[in-house]
């Protein structure tokens, strides 16, 4: 993968993109490289949304297949998602191949995103398993959430962005490899410390309490709440807070939270102390979850959803938690046999750790393969 | 057992006190005095109809607490006919198949008698019905003060003092042999009259038949609980540990995750933001690494209540400070002295009653409801006032015969109701030497006006008239409480 990508944005000329139509683009061309075209041939529609329409494309050089987000430019801004997308670098984040703009007939100008193609999404393969009245097998949910938060680690440290709108939709698997990437980074933003942030972002069933109450000074951890509703619903086979509207959604949370506490409503927005909550005591959890849940997923779930946002572990303590150690196992496989995906390729994103963490994170027979690489990494953190 | 009601009248009933003048200091540090409770009688079975009467047919509002779907378990709040407040636990026959065994284990809890318990007075069981009967205490749980707070925190000299008396409850029922506790949270702690907080003793009897021990989050529950599904002398240890916790932080943070902040030193996260500057870092650093202790993994490293005790009372601030002061409940009855209205009733005086009923009116009948449609306002209506008019003017002349009789017509018509007038009957009856027919009306008018300090006070004197001295003293106290708390609810208007 390039480290540092040149990619200046052509403008290339079509309609909307109709299955079989092709567009044509060039890439190149500065600082002496040659220019080089590239086509694609749109086939079909795979999402839409306020956005614009995400659909599946061919190369027809390379034969390669590709995701294309289409979206309205507005010709004052810079599209931030570009921004961002230019910069992410991880296995476990959908990754940007290039840029082009197209124009319409009526004369808007669209930004087109080319990204790599991953035929499933989350939502789907939920779907699937409830469908056929099962529950993910365990080793799934594990081998899916360690590299969600390893996917989390990786932009909110690195990058330093917050997705913001992290659910099941978003979140892309590749049937074979069982390798999960985050996508969608519509939404996203750097979050700078003192300056406020629109609170109505994420979709509701995955919003942090702290974006109900309106806070405006949130941080990553509002991806760390949403990534713990989607353990839940991985565990479960449904959403833990299915509210239907913001309201709702709340009274769901504290269904399974119990009230929030005065100090709790504090952390998560101050101006809302004076306000008064229905006093409900927390729903047991042996009804939330089965009986033979293990303790470990119990564990994690609660340090994730956590009404005091601070509480909640980053991203990088939550692929450390002891729920994931079968992934570190030296004979871990996925159950057909073949070998997991990379799951202990950390690079930037550990920067920053402390040397206990970074110890647990990377399983002793991986620190025996990387030899002297290891203490050096461990050295510089 | 506690309450999640807001509103809640402070009530007493120890019958210990002699006179109701006297200022009663609570022993606030508490390791002198006796810690068995010799003023509450001893455990006794009930009848259902005795519970049915206690909490007025197990009315709605009499509910302080409810928990379960599948096995209700909800708890009313009750007055037994010699005024005594209950609490009542009602639990279905499933949780408590056997009758024999549930009687068995209700009477081995009702032998425990403690001042740091809200004791088990009674039981009953019948057909379907099991029932348990608690001392009521009126002023809400650790819950409520420590996470849902509504005027002021709890001080850190109270939170040390709250993880003190839970350490001593724990001790007592440990060397009585009954180290076991279910489920132990910060809605199983109450608070007494005079702000002292005590164990519920529901918590010593196991919830239900399948044992559940534990009906909140499993996150918060003893290792070893998730792993055999039992509870032993050590799982209460560790639930204490997530009660100190709850203490320091006023927020619920999983013990393991407590753990953790506790190991990297984070004690800023964990301490409540309320306590800042009430506390040294030492102090907190003392009972961090207590809580770290009674959350070990391992059984044997947590420590017994007794060295709990033993590690608490040093800390203990502000020991000279009532609870009451604490925790800032009003705690009218001991710190100021009876008004006239209730010198009056002490001295049995019905001729400065009279006079106070007088001048009186019916000022305190506003706020009664009475709907009346047009139709009401008949001829018939008009004749049911005029039986009033007569009656007030027969009362203010004295002649309580008479008054007696309009009253009685102004009632029985039923088309408005008023419990200034049962009042006024009820004094027209002690006047008349007739007690147990002012006691009545005096009951009657508290039916209407609950919280109405003159329907106390009447209660007071007609018990005193039959001869029932203790119930007279707890009315008599009551009735000023009900004074005082109006008195200042005025003041601040």
């Amino acid at each position: 993968m390039a480290d540092d990508k040149e990619m200046s944005a052509r403008v290339v000329d079509g309609n909307d993109p109709v299955t079989g139509h092709i567009i044509s683009t060039t890439i190149g061309g500065k600082n002496g490289e040659p220019k080089q075209t590239i086509s694609y041939m749109a086939e079909r529609v795979v999402g839409t949304g306020s956005f614009g329409i995400v659909f599946q494309a061919k190369c027809l050089e390379t034969g390669e297949t590709v995701a294309i987000k289409k979206v309205l430019q507005d010709k004052r801004y810079k599209n931030r998602e570009l921004q961002l997308m230019r910069v992410m670098d991880h296995p476990n984040v959908i990754s940007l191949k290039h840029c082009f703009f197209s124009t319409t007939n009526n004369n808007e100008l669209f930004l087109n995103l080319v990204m790599e193609y991953v035929p499933e999404s989350m939502y789907r393969v939920l779907k699937h398993y409830s469908n056929a009245k099962q529950t993910m097998p365990l080793v799934y949910v594990k081998l899916y959430m360690y590299q969600i938060f390893r996917g989390l680690a990786y932009i909110h440290t690195v990058p330093g962005v917050c997705h913001r709108d992290l659910k099941p939709q978003n979140i892309l698997v590749d049937p074979l490899t069982h390798q999960v990437k985050l996508c969608d980074f519509g939404s996203a933003k750097v979050l700078v410390k003192g300056e406020a942030n629109i609170s109505y972002i994420c979709s509701r069933f995955y919003r942090a309490p702290e974006l109900i109450f309106g806070a405006t000074e949130y941080t990553t951890s509002i991806d760390i709440w949403s990534a713990g509703c989607v353990l839940a619903e991985l565990l479960l086979g449904q959403p833990l807070f299915p509210g239907e509207n913001a309201v709702d959604q709340l009274v769901e949370i504290i269904k399974v939270l119990g009230t929030p506490t005065r100090e709790e409503i504090r952390c998560m927005n101050p101006n809302y102390t004076d306000f008064r909550f229905p006093q409900i005591k927390a729903h047991p959890w042996h009804k939330v979850f089965h009986k033979r849940m293990p303790p470990e997923a119990i564990d994690l779930a609660s340090r994730l959803l956590q009404y005091s946002p601070s509480l909640r572990c980053t991203a990088l303590e939550a692929c450390a938690h002891p729920f994931f150690d079968e992934l570190r196992e030296p004979n871990a496989r996925l159950p057909n046999g073949r070998p997991l995906p990379p799951l202990f390729n950390f690079r930037q994103e550990l920067n920053g750790a402390s040397p206990e963490l970074v110890n647990k994170l990377i399983p002793d027979h991986v620190k025996r393969q990387m030899g002297l690489n290891f203490l050096q990494l461990a050295g510089t953190s | 057992m506690g309450s999640q009601c807001s509103k809640l009248t402070p009530c007493c009933w120890d019958s210990q006190f002699k006179a109701a003048a006297v200022v009663e200091v609570p022993d606030a540090n508490g390791n002198e005095g006796k810690s068995e409770v010799d003023y509450l009688p001893a455990f006794r079975e009930f009848t259902f109809e005795q519970l049915k009467n206690a909490t007025s047919g197990f009315a709605v509002e009499n509910i302080v607490s409810e928990h379960g779907e599948k096995a209700p378990n909800v708890v009313y709040k009750g007055k037994l006919e010699n005024q005594r407040r209950i609490a009542v636990k009602r639990l279905n026959r499933t949780a408590w198949p056997d009758a024999r065994q549930f009687l068995e284990e209700a009477r081995s809890v009702g032998q425990l008698r403690n001042r740091r318990l809200a004791n088990l007075l009674g039981c009953c069981c019948e057909e379907d019905e099991r029932l348990l009967v608690a001392e009521y205490l009126p002023n809400e749980t650790l819950a409520k003060h420590l996470f849902h707070w509504e005027t002021q925190p709890i001080k850190w000299a109270m939170r040390l003092r709250v993880a003190l008396h839970l350490a001593e409850a724990l001790e007592y029922c440990t060397s009585k042999g009954r180290a076991l506790y279910h489920d132990l949270n910060a809605y199983r702690i109450l608070f007494d009259e005079d702000g002292n907080p005590r164990l519920s003793s529901f918590g010593l009897m196991k919830n239900s038949r399948d044992g559940k021990s534990y009906s909140t989050n499993l996150a918060f529950t003893p290792p070893e609980y998730l792993r055999t599904g039992r509870v032993t002398p050590e799982s209460v240890i560790y639930s204490f540990g997530t009660l100190l916790v709850d203490l320091l932080s006023g927020k619920h943070i999983p013990p393991s995750h407590a753990l953790d902040l506790i190991r990297d030193r984070n004690l800023q996260m964990l301490t409540d933001s309320c306590l800042e500057g009430q506390f040294s870092n030492d102090d907190g650093t003392e009972l961090v690494r207590l809580a770290s202790r009674c959350l070990q993994y391992e059984l044997r490293e947590r420590p017994n209540s007794k060295s709990l005790v033993a590690a608490l009372n040093p800390l203990q601030k502000e020991i000279e400070v009532p609870s009451h002061v604490l925790m800032g409940i009003p705690h009218s009855a001991s710190l100021s002295p009876l008004s006239p209205f209730g010198e009056a009733c002490l001295r049995k005086d019905l001729t400065a009653i009279h006079e106070i009923l007088d001048n009186l009116g019916y000022k305190d009948d506003e706020g009664v409801t009475n709907e009346l449609s047009f139709q009401m306002w008949t001829d018939e209506m008009q004749e049911t006032l005029n039986f009033k008019k007569k009656g007030d003017s027969a009362f203010k002349q004295k002649d309580f015969r008479d008054a007696i009789e309009c009253y009685t017509q102004f009632i029985d018509a039923g088309t408005m109701v008023s419990p200034t007038v049962f009042a006024r009957r009820s004094l027209s009856f002690l006047m008349s030497d007739m007690p147990q027919e002012a006691l009545n009306d005096a009951m009657q008018a508290q039916v209407i006006s609950p919280v109405w300090h003159v329907a106390s006070y009447l209660q007071a004197v007609a018990h005193a008239a039959l001869g029932m001295e203790n119930e007279a003293q707890v009315a008599l106290k009551e009735g000023t409480n009900l004074e005082a708390e109006k008195t200042a609810t005025s003041e601040q208007k």
